[in-house]
């Protein structure tokens, strides 16, 4: 499995972009040298990027599949070409919380760019994580084979008989990968010269507002998924009552057919509940799993946040 | 030759705008250098260097610009020629700005070592582009063959003889403060680096020993200002002061006094109350997690 490496230029860049629009979402481009002249094939070094046109993002979340942004960043490649930067697209960037990439637009999105360079990932940047931690909040995902699999299937219904054949659930719907920061001779050089001294604040104990705020979106996503449930075992329930009816139509059926052998008479066919009866459609269930791995990577980050908390309040308690 | 006057046009520009104040002070982004070190460290061996233009923010009266981003020029060059083609700085420019509105072309980079006549001409051809956009450029050199100084210039346009010819027009480059802003928001990337260059415990402790240090000189400095004001008269500026530390003292909960040893401190029933909700909440997460994990396998089990 390949990892990422962020070059200064990209970080910074991103890290200014996704700054400047926050709280609002914003996404971009990332460049990386072709794959063919790496030096290490297991690292894709993203060298380059640029930000989207916020008229990319349709409500709240980018849209890479639009006409417009196509062109945008066809246009931006055509134009960085010509002074012979990277152009190979390695993949993008948007700016939101990693809940939120379990979203039926940004998959699309994922899976339109997996189509072109089946290496490319999208790199979530947190900016409110940041904020709040002081790290950089910066993780990959790529979609997963098994996801993959599946959604190649054409039709755009996920149904459990394919989640069992495929072997895909929640918890394997994407895969992480890693990422670090590389700095070349000259940034290094020059950090040399210029880094400042940052203050350490290790000793602060969190903001908890975000731990609220991914507590009450916890409680949201958990309200979808039990609306999602509950449609699912309507289902359910509709499928046993109508296979239940079936089969007493095949055992009325058989007695009928049983009777007219009796009366030496043509038996009646015992396929017509077919025509009779019309199982009812499973509901797609995409929707469960993104609201399932949406609600498991909110406790992740509830429990992180709150687990770093507990971590600095220890000492603290220790020295009273 | 030698009777004719040489011209120096004082620091201000004409342009459409009949007069603009040359900038007297330039902030580059860290962002926009480590744009411009990107391009220099992966252009071609065979390039003497790299230029391009410079994205930012100007304050109202030009005398602050705010260098944002870089994008580099597409330039061909020998020791007496260069040539830059038209048109792809304000196609490039444009593109830039649907992404960023805010951004004006400020100027102009080059990475070389050293400032050559070359670069008039260069300077020249932005001052005419970038009178479109009504500001003189802002010519920021950036030494990444050597030294990695970075220096910021506004020129002046020196013309020899009396037909101000701008073909005939040389520059002076005049040298103006600069300063590289690490911004807040930079914090987090430059943690990041601290962290992999120091990522032992020991530099744990180190940063947290310097965490305490910091915040006992804070509460020094913090007492021997209230030590000064109730010694002193009130004035408005200690007025302001006192009000300041009051509201802070009244958000932190108060507390009875009570002795150390004594376990129902409220000080630790506080912590130990905190210290609970923060575990129930883990619990209650960790419990939803496992029931998602179930609801899902009963689903695929169950067909």
């Amino acid at each position: 499995m390949s990892s990422i490496q962020l070059d200064s230029a990209a970080v910074y860049a991103i890290n200014g972009h996704v700054n400047e629009v926050f709280p609002a979402t914003c996404g971009g481009i990332l460049l990386s040298t072709a794959a063919g002249v790496r030096e290490d094939p297991e690292i894709i070094e993203v060298t380059e990027s640029f930000a989207l046109p916020s008229s990319c993002i349709e409500n709240g979340v980018l849209n890479l599949k639009s006409k417009e942004t196509n062109a945008y960043i066809k246009f931006m490649v055509s134009r960085l070409a010509e002074v012979k930067a990277d152009t190979n697209i390695a993949g993008w960037y948007i700016s939101c919380s990693v809940s939120n990439i379990f979203d039926a637009q940004v998959f699309e999105n994922m899976y339109a760019m997996q189509q072109a360079n089946p290496e490319s990932f999208v790199l979530v940047h947190d900016v409110a994580l940041s904020k709040v931690t002081g790290t950089l909040g910066v993780r990959a995902f790529r979609l997963s084979d098994e996801f993959i699999s599946v959604r190649k299937t054409g039709t755009s219904r996920i149904t459990t008989e394919m989640l069992i054949k495929h072997n895909l659930n929640y918890t394997n719907l994407v895969v992480e990968l890693f990422v670090c920061t590389f700095e070349n001779d000259l940034v290094r050089q020059f950090m040399a010269k210029n880094a400042p001294v940052l203050a350490a604040g290790c000793l602060k104990v969190p903001d908890e507002e975000l731990l609220e705020r991914h507590a009450d979106a916890a409680m949201v996503t958990m309200d979808d998924l039990n609306y999602d449930q509950g449609n699912y075992n309507y289902y359910q329930r509709q499928l046993t009552r109508e296979k239940q009816k079936i089969a007493q139509w095949k055992a009325k059926r058989a007695a009928e057919n049983a009777e007219r052998a009796e009366k030496k008479q043509d038996p009646l066919s015992t396929e017509e509940y077919k025509t009779l009866f019309k199982l009812s459609e499973e509901p797609n269930r995409l929707e469960s799993l993104l609201l399932s791995a949406q609600l498991e990577e909110q406790c992740i980050q509830v429990e992180e946040l709150a687990g770093g908390t507990a971590s600095t309040l220890i000492p603290a308690k220790f020295a009273i | 030759m030698v009777d004719q006057p040489l011209y120096v046009s004082h620091p201000h520009f004409v342009g459409p705008r009949s007069f603009v104040l040359y900038p007297q002070k330039v902030t580059i982004d860290t962002q926009a250098i480590f744009q411009i070190l990107g391009h220099a460290v992966r252009s071609p061996a065979n390039h003497r260097r790299v230029v391009g233009t410079l994205l930012g923010y100007r304050n109202e009266d030009n005398s602050e610009v705010n260098v944002k981003a870089a994008f580099m020029m597409p330039l061909t060059e020998t020791q007496y020629e260069i040539s830059i083609p038209t048109g792809y700085q304000s196609e490039m420019f444009n593109a830039i700005r649907k992404a960023h509105p805010d951004y004006v072309v400020i100027g102009w980079y080059s990475t070389s070592s050293n400032i050559s006549l070359l670069d008039s001409f260069i300077q020249n051809y932005f001052t005419e582009e970038s009178s479109m956009f009504r500001y003189p450029p802002v010519f920021v050199h950036v030494n990444a063959e050597d030294n990695m100084e970075v220096k910021a210039y506004v020129t002046s346009q020196l013309f020899y003889g009396s037909t101000r010819n701008p073909d005939d027009c040389n520059c002076m480059f005049t040298p103006i403060e600069h300063s590289i802003e690490f911004s807040e928001s930079d914090k987090p990337a430059l943690a990041a680096r601290t962290e992999r260059a120091d990522p032992d415990l020991y530099g744990l402790t180190s940063t947290i020993s310097e965490s305490i240090a910091e915040i006992l000189t804070q509460i020094d400095l913090v007492a021997a200002k209230v030590a000064e004001i109730r010694r002193s008269k009130p004035t408005e500026a200690t007025e302001k002061l006192g009000k300041y530390l009051f509201k802070m003292l009244s958000n932190s909960p108060v507390l009875e006094p009570s002795s150390k040893t004594n376990i129902n401190d409220p000080r630790s029933a506080m912590f130990n109350a905190h210290m609970r909700d923060l575990v129930s909440i883990i619990n209650l997460t960790n419990s939803i997690k496992s029931q998602v994990q179930l609801s899902t396998e009963v689903a695929t089990r169950l067909n």
